[in-house]
């Protein structure tokens, strides 16, 4: 059947609705060729152009082809492949000739829009995706109604109707199918690149890059009260390794060692469970003395993961805040003392002067806060830039910074006076949702402190910056008194709305990513345990899964079935009279749907003018039947009789 | 249907082909548009004659209301036209020195407008609201028009000039809309060797009267109609509703309209009960006039609305 060109429009724009979240990531070159194919595809719509020759064709093919390896250096991986299968898309409309090729780019656009979930799985695209879909199965009754019989409104409507009729077969498979941990497949990722968060290491402006940012890093849910906002530490990361410039990891392979002795006060254990947005490190956060945890951990209390996170990862943990960390080697002493040579002389100088004077360890520590709180520093988003000698220029000089400045200059004083100390960065703080129970901690929130090693009581959390804005500590980023503008908008908005519509939406990507992408493997085997079925295996959930799809599918069939069946039953007339057409049509003629039973009649006469009186009476019984009042069993036994002995000859 | 029942239709179906025979005698070659406008008549709706001047419009009015036994009057329709031309006028009488109601040419069983789109719109609408209501207000007073009370409009083709064209929402009002068109060949010379056809309209007898037609009337109100037909109806509705093709679907009037109609058309018949066949056969002269195709198209392809649909919509 040949396409009417008109009936392109709606294809294009169904193409650039799957496209549209992936424009903004698309290199240049795609984009150029988007648009010309979308210009182009317009002008044969509008009768301005042919389709071109099929030479011309794989030129294009060809252009798409170097316009991928221009912009990705390959035409695999996830990027490059929907690229590909986009553009390829567009092309096909320029030889859209049959039925078959429309079929073929609107099943496309259906894997299409799917694969937006690789970069996102935001409850956001999952509406947008629904919509889209809806659009492409429209799109597919517009070109299977060859009478044009339907608009846009009741195209969509029956569209939609399909739609939600599927969602049954959806949450069977939402549900029972199994689930693969990692990767579904072993493409090249790309996604990682983009992804905002706590870095590995911290030079000056690392953090306070971040503070900008209102993107959630992870939220958490506990078991019991939450404690105070002043204890909420989320470690992330442990730096030792100092270069004059920027604090890193320690490089040495790490050293796991998970029995670690804790002072154990009147434990108060914390029950938490966390969800992750991903960041792309393997590193979890959890608060202080962390008690249990799934995961490996460090000799330096980090949590850490086999694989990346590159998904929604949760996991719960329990964490002591009353108890403390003494584990503590030979080597872990001299690491955290280490100093890079020939720097910063007048700190050192500053951190010999205070130790001697202060006699011991805690005293000292207790100086240099004092220091720090008595001195003119300031607490700021925006730190001048610093010297070669970066510590001795914050300290002496500039006296601005935020707290990487501070925790890095803390460190370095400690360790210069032979006290071994450590920076940890992470969150600090969290804002409850009133609206639900659970806290969210957002990239603003990310800070730096430091810990020092004290012989009778482990290590120790030292936070400098409470000593020069002790409101960030106690009551969070926005009441730390820095420059507003530099905050996003909606922390620092005072609009009682835009608050309710920020944790009403918050909320809702709660839930979303507890009940929707945290499905995992384990909630699945929690689900079915809570069934009373234990230890399932990923074949019998595939076979259950099979079996349902069929068992409801199966089901719908009878119900169809049983429908038709029933109507033919109460409808003796229409059935009969089904046959009389069979009959006919075997004979080579076919009834219209539209034709009236006298119309066809005309038709049957002309054709077969020996079956004249057999198939008028055929026709009479059946709209005496039919449309008459009276559907006596007379006529209907006549009727079958009749249509039983028709022969079409 | 009981048996006294059935015996008044096959009465009133042997007086309609009675009268439509009489008709035919006047009205030579025009068969189809004889049926329909009976049909109309039957279906107690107003009629519209669509057709240039001198093809017999006038005449088929006439012939009708004579063998029909109805009391006819005829507006020639002007642009001069006024309402109260129409409906009457309260007129002062000098000795009884009072008001009185003289009424216009509307209070007649059967009505010939004559070039009805040659009148202003306001002397239209009287006209046409008299057909809707069945009764006129003048000067506050409400007068019911006699029963039964049928309207032939006759209107020329809408690009001569001097015309008013009748709106969508007027054009509703009439349940029909037939064209004459030219005789055939055989016809015509039928025509031309016959006698004078004013003559011949007066020598007609009367099948009918107008107590009669009312019977007849009911007894079409009365022809069954299945669920099935019913499901037909509203498949044309639906798809008139849903089709690209039409700029607007057909009003519920409309769906009541193809029903009515259909009705009447089975009882002429001598059907007892509605076919999809009587849909399909008033189905040009009542949809046409209601629906507005969206797309040349199909008017190139000498298509109607109705035939579009009576080739479309599956007859369930």
């Amino acid at each position: 059947m040949a396409i009417d060109e008109h009936k392109f429009t709606p294809v294009l724009i169904g193409i650039h609705l799957v496209a549209l979240p992936i424009y903004s990531r698309l290199p240049p070159y795609v984009l150029l060729l988007i648009a010309s194919f979308t210009i182009w595809t317009l002008l044969i719509i509008t009768g301005r152009t042919r389709q071109p020759v099929a030479f011309i064709r794989i030129l294009l093919a060809g252009a798409v082809v170097v316009s991928l390896l221009v912009s990705y250096g390959t035409i695999l991986g996830q990027e490059p492949g929907t690229s590909m299968l986009l553009m390829l898309s567009f092309l096909k409309l320029f030889e859209m000739k049959s039925k078959r090729d429309v079929l073929l780019v609107i099943f496309l656009g259906y894997f299409l829009v799917a694969t937006n979930f690789f970069h996102t799985q935001s409850p956001w695209i999952a509406a947008y995706v629904f919509v889209v879909v809806i659009y492409l199965t429209s799109l597919l009754i517009i070109f299977s109604d060859r009478l044009s019989s339907t608009n846009f409104k009741t195209r969509i409507k029956i569209s939609l109707r399909m739609v939600v009729q599927s969602i049954p077969l959806m949450l069977i498979l939402f549900v029972l199918f199994p689930r693969i941990q990692g990767p579904l497949w072993g493409i090249p990722d790309d996604a990682k690149s983009a992804i905002t968060g706590v870095g590995d290491e911290m030079s000056p402006g690392s953090i306070n890059n971040l503070i900008s940012s209102g993107a959630v890093a992870f939220r958490v849910m506990f078991k019991d009260e939450p404690p105070e906002q002043k204890d909420l530490y989320w470690r992330g990361l442990v730096l030792s390794h100092y270069d004059g410039r920027t604090w890193r990891r320690d490089d040495a392979p790490e050293d796991l060692r998970p029995e670690i002795e804790y002072v154990t006060a009147d434990a108060k254990l914390i029950e938490y469970a966390v969800m992750l947005e991903p960041h792309g490190r393997k590193w979890l956060y959890s608060l202080e003395n962390l008690v249990a945890s799934p995961y490996t951990v460090t000799r330096e209390l980090q949590a850490i993961t086999e694989k990346e996170i590159n998904n929604l990862f949760s996991y719960s943990m329990i964490s002591n805040l009353q108890a403390t960390n003494k584990a503590l080697n030979a080597q872990e002493i001299k690491k955290n003392l280490l100093l890079p040579q020939g720097l910063n002389e007048k700190s050192i100088a500053l951190a010999k002067k205070l130790r001697m004077a202060a006699g011991n360890n805690v005293t000292y520590t207790n100086s240099v806060l004092n220091y720090f709180k008595t001195n003119p520093f300031f607490y700021t988003l925006s730190p001048p830039l610093l010297g070669e000698n970066a510590i001795d220029d914050f300290i002496f000089n500039s006296r601005q910074g935020f707290c990487e400045h501070y925790s890095g200059a803390f460190v370095y004083l400690m360790r210069a006076a032979g006290v071994p100390a450590r920076v940890v960065i992470g969150y600090q703080g969290g804002t409850l949702n009133p609206l639900d129970d659970y806290m969210i901690v957002r990239q603003s929130d990310a800070h730096a402190w430091a810990e020092i090693w004290l012989d009778d009581r482990g290590w120790t959390r030292v936070d400098p910056t409470a000593a020069v804005s002790p409101s960030r500590i106690d009551y969070g980023i926005t009441n730390a008194g820095l420059e507003e503008s530099r905050l996003p908008f909606f922390l620092v908005s005072n609009s009682q709305l835009l608050f309710q519509l920020r944790y009403t939406i918050d909320s809702l990507n709660h839930s979303w990513n507890k009940w929707v992408i945290g499905f995992n493997d384990k909630k699945q085997r929690e689900l079915f345990e809570m069934l009373g079925i234990k230890d399932i295996d990923k074949a019998t959930l595939f076979s259950w899964m099979v079996v349902a799809m069929t068992l409801s599918g199966g089901l719908v069939f009878l119900w169809v079935f049983k429908q038709g069946e029933t109507k033919s039953k109460r409808d003796v007339a229409s059935y009969y009279y089904g046959v009389f057409c069979r009959k006919l049509e075997k004979a080579g003629l076919i009834k219209l749907p539209s034709e009236s039973a006298d119309e066809f009649l005309a038709r049957v006469v002309q054709i077969f003018p020996a079956s004249k009186v057999k198939a008028s009476s055929i026709t009479h019984y059946y709209q005496c039947l039919r449309y008459g009042s009276d559907d006596s069993d007379k006529h209907k036994k006549r009727l079958i009789d009749a249509v039983k002995r028709f022969r079409a000859e | 249907m009981n048996s006294s029942n059935s015996n008044l239709a096959r009465a009133s179906t042997g007086l309609l082909k009675q009268a439509a025979k009489s008709i035919a005698q006047v009205i030579l070659g025009k068969d189809d548009q004889i049926r329909l406008a009976l049909t109309c008549l039957v279906a107690q709706g107003h009629l519209l004659i669509e057709d240039t001047p001198g093809v017999g419009k006038t005449t088929l009015a006439h012939t009708i209301a004579q063998v029909m036994g109805l009391d006819f009057q005829r507006i020639q329709f002007t642009s001069d036209l006024l309402p109260s031309d129409i409906l009457g006028a309260a007129i002062y009488n000098r000795e009884q020195s009072s008001f009185e109601f003289h009424k216009g040419p509307v209070f007649s069983n059967f009505i010939l407008a004559d070039e009805v789109n040659r009148a202003t719109p306001k002397t239209q609408s009287a006209l046409l609201e008299a057909m809707e209501e069945r009764q006129v207000t003048v000067e506050g007073a409400t007068r019911k028009l006699p029963q039964p009370f049928f309207v032939i409009a006759t209107q020329n083709p809408v690009h001569q000039l001097g015309t008013y064209p009748l709106p969508e929402s007027q054009l509703d009002r009439f349940l029909m809309r037939i064209h004459l068109g030219y005789p055939d060949k055989k016809a015509e010379r039928e025509l031309l060797q016959g006698a004078d056809r004013r003559e011949m309209i007066e020598h007609l007898k009367p099948v009918v009267d107008g107590g009669k037609l009312q019977t007849i009337q009911k007894q079409a109100a009365k022809i069954h109609v299945a669920d099935a037909l019913l499901d037909y109806i509203q498949a044309v509705l639906e798809f008139t509703r849903n089709s690209p093709m039409f700029e607007f679907g057909l009003s519920p009037r409309g769906g009541l309209a193809l029903l009515n109609a259909a009705r009447s058309l089975a009882l002429i018949e001598g059907q007892e009960y509605v076919l999809p066949e009587h849909i399909k056969i008033v189905m040009a002269s009542v949809v046409n006039h209601r629906l507005e195709l969206c797309t040349d198209e199909l008017d190139n392809q000498g298509k109607t609305a109705a035939s579009y649909i009576s080739e479309t919509v599956p007859i369930p």
